[in-house]
């Protein structure tokens, strides 16, 4: 079998310095029980707030409902402490005329600490009342009167003060779409606090959904009182604007209800509504319905020592560009169900209801299939059984994938690239499988490990799943679920209206239990972050443990199961790559996969029909592995194949022209009859954080649009002007001034949600009267501050002002979704003084390089390089054991801040062995200890102390080791350099007639000329510029 | 009081003794279902274990009061035969009150019949 896309043995070597997943053994969080779990009382508190509109974004006024068992009691109005008179007498006369509804409820105008104290506590906390909102932090945290920050399992969060004498109400963000809220004890002596329950209609939409909503989209979706619309909450309070807000509380209490309503009927009365945060909870809701018991819990006991090494086998989904910044004409294909498919291929639900894992030493077994497995042994469903196994290699130019920082100050990514090793490594055997069929000759094997699962659990209970009924002992949950999945998309289909809905609604939720339970629950770590220090056990891929002292842990979630996380992402790398390589066996390449999909290229400009057939023969491979009821492949064409409309008709299928830039930013794309390019998806990485500079009057439309193409109309615009740039035969130079809005400043959305982000304002808010403060989870605008050169042309007076003097400014505004209409006032956040507009960085400037955004991981990825790459050839110098990874990439770049991935101390060997190849290399290419530290940024204690055996934090080795490095590979271009000059100094020689001429042609001694010649002395960079010189004049006389 | 007040208290007062009881809702023997009124009750009595399960307060009397009359301690503290024996007699206990209500429930429902009362099987 051939390599595919590989580097050649003559390609240079990439030393980096890889990460690999560890396992650092933590407490599970204990759970609370039952009865502190169970809303049981009925009663529900909604409320929403208004603001003021600028930065501070206090609390202006509000509306609540209290309801019991759905029945309103009360409803009423609420206000800021100290209201302006004006807004007050606005709110009371509204009051006055308010009437009960049917329900005959109590009607109330209170302020904000009477609401507190009534609804809050006495209904909220008291009464064991749900309190609901949507986006509740930012609402709760607008009631608060104080804050500070939260403690204990709450660290990184906020911690607020509603009332004295009161319980603190805590807060932390996960993610956009959900946080953790619940009230502090009352004080130290509370063994047992009431934390109440919350909770926010949006995280609770988009567990159910699997979508993010807003208040407006979500009363789209369910149909309930549409949210009104409002242009302005400026100027004095008018009766439209609380008419809006009471409004908003109606249409957060139908969602709430309509979503409970959902919940209800999926019969999960063992979790309550309050305890979801993300669609992981509902999967792991329903496996507590049918009694399964975690992993960690039936078998706490497994060696942990082995979860390190298979922890090691974990890398997440496979996202690359293959064909970068050329158009080509694809296919686009996906796997179905891709981690739902490959668990019932290898029959996973085995090991997730299994009593217990064993495991035992397989190696020969192993290194006898590896060398029988090919293309036509993976089509049987029967050897995907085989691949429960994780396998020591020593990679030798082996196609692994890689985790590292492949270029410096870049963040670290997955490529599956060419390996060496000199220390032996863990992977799937899937991966050592995929290897084999990509890179072309099997790996050295040194040992393998195959995991069973035992016999079934005791207690296991039959649940209803959409009509059928559920048996975890007999059946495959996940095969079950897709083919259920399939049934009820076909009645979708065939149905119309309600019916249809109905329908999608119910297929879309088995969608998301699906994938909720095939993957993500099984690799759960949550990152807390300690109060103190403590010293915890990290197992890494060697397979020992050893102390470390962190203030960071890792908690490993219910279902936690790294194995299954393991061989179902390894399955997935290796379903890529058997597209991969039917495809280039049939003569055609990829443009780039995303985890579960491939756009299968064609680059020999074969006719349509021949290009189709071959893609037909790719799909064709995949027909025997699918395991469910409907037949046919699982590797699926895209709509975006089809003409709109028309993707059932398999006549109608045609090539659509790609652009890929990097991992997760390329475009799909037709011409219309003028040539003219439709967009028919595309990708918003890299986009999604702007403010949108412009947007489509029609919401309906862009509705539309967002659903065909995945995103919003000036995306799709931007996209088109780069691709115009291809047509004009400028690639590297797209015309960004033709899209509207383009001068206009680029700014992000930004929300303080923790400690960090709120640190930001620390200079404004010292400047700022208390009231008028920045205070958590507030949402402003940031933007950039133009470079100093864009500054020097175009307001170089500016660069004298103290704004500029020695740093950058730090610019944020209100927030506003209109800023050409608002004008938003921009300050300096850190001194509060007010920035011009002629000092931002425009959305021209910010997008463009947008097309030139490099893939590093791989060779001939960088800037406007154009083409196809190749795999890098990397060797493993070093191994970093790291914790869960960032997945907020795109966040980190625009604010430099968010989730890190967590970095564990390096192991001994691998410090031993950077400290002697930096010294190695200072030897080797007479470099200073001078120079190493400048390029390093680290002190010469440090050095000191490495040499002397002490221990320095492994960030500092880690920089010595890139700087050394950097100054290697300088060092042997520099002697490629010289070698070149030497050779051009004995060919002038021979060609003047002697040593002694050239030496006199070149204006140095002779002896010295000598010297050089025979390499007794080096050749100087003076020397160098002489020869270069000569050659010069050399070539202008002839 | 004002009457949504009174409700807001009953409700918060229910939501607490749920809370103190450490459970999501309550049954007794006897019927009841207010968990305001329960209490827990030791198996083995209290000298002997700890391990309690909840009824009313009514039924917790009756029990104490049996057993205090009926088999009082023998005197040997930490025997495990007399706590295992303790315990079987405390269950016989539950089984004679849910035996006496079954018989009373049958009583009504014989009148019930001879009323003329029917209700489709």
């Amino acid at each position: 079998m051939e390599p595919v896309g590989g580097a050649s043995a003559d390609d240079p070597v990439d030393r980096l310095i890889i990460q690999l997943r560890a396992y650092v053994a933590g407490q599970r969080g204990k759970s609370r029980r039952k009865a502190d779990r169970a809303w049981t009382s009925g009663v529900s508190v909604v409320f929403d707030t208004e603001t003021a509109t600028d930065p501070s974004q206090r609390l202006r006024f509000g509306a609540y409902q209290i309801r019991h068992d759905g029945a309103l009691i009360e409803r009423g109005l609420f206000h800021a402490d100290d209201a302006a008179g004006d807004d007050l007498a606005a709110l009371r006369a509204y009051a006055a005329q308010l009437r009960p509804t049917e329900d005959g409820e109590r009607l109330a105008l209170l302020t904000r600490a009477e609401f507190v104290e009534h609804a809050i506590f006495k209904w909220g906390l008291e009464a064991g009342g749900l309190i609901v909102g949507f986006n509740l932090p930012f609402d709760l945290s607008r009631i608060a009167i104080a804050h500070t920050y939260g403690k204990g399992t709450m660290k990184g969060g906020f911690s607020f003060t509603l009332v004295e004498g009161r319980p603190n109400l805590r807060v932390k963000h996960l993610s956009q779409r959900a946080s953790f809220i619940n009230f502090a004890g009352q004080n130290g002596d509370d063994k047992r606090p009431d934390r109440g329950f919350f909770v926010d209609v949006k995280t609770l939409a988009a567990a159910q959904t699997g979508q993010s909503h807003s208040l407006e989209s979500l009363t789209g979706l369910l149909g309930t009182t549409a949210k009104s619309p409002l242009d302005s909450y400026e100027g004095s309070l008018t009766p439209e604007m609380i008419a809006y807000c009471l409004n908003d509380v109606q249409a957060t209490w139908e969602c709430f209800a309509a979503l409970a309503e959902r919940y209800a009927g999926l019969s999960l009365p063992r979790t309550g509504m309050h305890e979801l945060y993300s669609e992981a909870s509902l999967g792991k809701a329903y496996l507590q319905a049918m009694g399964v018991k975690a992993w960690p819990e039936v078998q706490p006991d497994f060696p942990p020592e082995l979860i390190g090494q298979i922890m090691s086998t974990y890398y997440g989904g496979r996202a690359e560009v293959h064909i970068r910044r050329d158009i080509t004409p694809v296919i686009h294909c996906d796997f179905l169900s891709m981690y739902p498919t490959v668990c019932t291929l290898m029959r996973l639900w085995r090991f997730v209801i299994a009593e217990e894992m064993t495991s035992r030493d397989v190696t020969d077994e192993v290194r006898a299939f590896v060398e029988r497995c090919g293309l036509a042994e993976l089509r049987d469903p029967a050897t995907w059984l085989q691949l429960h196994c994780i396998v020591q290699v020593r990679p030798e130019r082996d196609v692994f994938p890689v985790r590292a920082q492949y270029e410096p100050d870049q963040p670290a990514t997955i490529g599956v690239n060419r390996l060496s090793s000199r220390e032996p490594m863990w992977f799937t055997l899937a991966d050592v499988l995929a290897a084999k069929l990509l890179g072309g000759k099997t790996p050295e094997i040194i040992s393998a490990i195959r995991f069973a699962p035992g016999d079934p659990q005791q207690g296991l209970q039959p649940i209803m799943l959409a009509g059928t009924e559920v048996r975890p002992a007999e059946h495959d949950f996940y095969a079950l679920l897709i083919n259920q999945r399939r049934r009820v998309q076909a009645l979708e289909d065939a149905a119309e209206g309600d019916e249809k809905a109905a329908h999608g609604a119910a297929q879309q939720g088995l969608k998301i239990l699906a994938n909720s339970t095939s993957y993500g629950i099984f690799v759960e770590l949550n990152v807390q972050d300690l109060d103190k220090a403590r010293v915890v056990t990290c197992y890494d891929f060697r397979g020992v443990g050893r102390k470390l002292t962190t203030s960071k842990l890792e908690q490993p979630g219910r279902y936690f199961h790294p194995l299954l996380g393991s061989l179902i992402t390894g399955a997935a790398r290796l379903m890529l790559a058997l597209a991969e390589r039917n495809a280039l066996d049939q003569g055609l390449d990829w443009a780039f996969c995303d985890t579960d999909s491939l756009a299968i290229a064609d680059t020999a400009e074969l006719p349509v029909g021949e290009f189709v057939r071959r893609v037909e023969g790719v799909r064709a491979y995949f027909e025997p592995l699918n395991p469910y009821d409907a037949k046919g492949s699982i590797l699926q064409l895209e709509k975006v194949n089809f003409p709109p409309g028309q993707h059932h008709d398999t006549g109608a299928l045609r090539p659509v022209n790609c652009l890929a830039i990097s991992a997760k930013r390329y475009v799909l794309f037709d011409r219309d009859n003028a040539q003219a390019p439709s967009i028919r998806k595309a990708s918003r990485h890299g986009l999604g954080h702007m403010l949108p500079p412009y947007r489509e009057a029609d919401k309906e439309q862009a509705k539309a649009r967002a659903k065909r193409s995945g995103v919003l109309l000036w995306q799709e615009d931007l996209w088109r002007v780069i691709i115009q740039a291809y047509d004009r035969g400028r690639p590297d130079q797209p015309d960004f001034d033709a899209l509207p809005g383009v001068e206009q400043p680029a700014a992000t959305r930004y929300a303080v949600t923790n400690r960090t982000l709120l640190s930001w304002f620390k200079g404004y808010n010292a400047e700022t009267p208390e009231r008028d403060r920045v205070r958590p989870f507030n949402f402003l605008l940031t933007y950039q501050p133009k470079s100093q050169m864009e500054m020097a042309s175009t307001a170089p007076d500016a660069l004298r002002l103290p704004a500029w003097r020695g740093r950058m400014p730090k610019p944020a505004s209100r927030y506003s979704s209109d800023i050409m209409k608002d004008r938003p006032e921009v300050f300096d956040r850190r001194t509060c003084e007010a920035i011009p507009w002629e000092w931002l960085r425009s959305y021209r400037r910010a997008l463009a390089a947008h097309h030139l955004h490099s893939e590093t991981k791989f060779r001939g990825g960088l800037g406007n390089a154009r083409g196809t790459l190749t795999r890098r050839n990397v060797e493993a110098w070093a191994v970093t054991p790291i914790g869960k990874e960032a997945d907020n990439l795109e966040e980190r770049e625009v604010f430099g801040e968010g989730e890190e991935t967590i970095e564990w101390e390096l192991a001994h060997p691998d410090r031993t062995r950077l400290l002697a190849d930096v010294e190695d290399v200072l030897a080797t290419y007479r470099i200073s200890d001078n120079t190493l530290i400048e390029r390093a940024h680290v002190s010469r204690h440090t050095l000191t102390d490495l040499r002397r055996g002490r221990r320095v934090k492994s960030t500092s080795l880690l920089r010595l080791t890139w700087a050394a490095e950097e100054l290697r590979r300088e060092g042997v271009r520099e002697a490629i350099e010289r070698e070149d000059w030497l050779r051009y100094a004995h060919h002038l020689k021979d060609a003047v007639g002697g040593r002694n001429k050239l030496a006199d042609l070149l204006g140095v001694s002779r002896p010295y000329m000598g010297r050089v010649l025979y390499r007794e002395k080096p050749l100087t960079a003076a020397m160098a510029n002489r020869l270069a010189a000569e050659r010069s004049r050399r070539h202008r006389n002839n | 009081m004002e009457e949504l007040e009174q409700y807001r208290r009953r409700v918060a007062v229910r939501h607490r003794s749920l809370r103190r009881l450490g459970v999501t809702n309550v049954r007794c023997i006897c019927g009841e279902t207010d968990p305001v009124c329960f209490e827990a009750d030791h198996i083995y009595r209290r000298e002997h274990d700890d391990a309690c399960w909840g009824i009313c307060v009514n039924c917790h009397r009756r029990r104490t009061a049996r057993g205090e009359s009926e088999h009082p301690p023998v005197g040997m503290r930490g025997n495990e035969l007399e706590r295992l024996g303790h315990m079987l007699l405390g269950a016989a206990d539950y089984q004679d009150f849910i035996a006496g209500h079954h018989r009373a429930a049958a009583e009504v429902m014989f009148k019930l019949a001879d009323m003329g009362v029917t209700v489709e099987g």
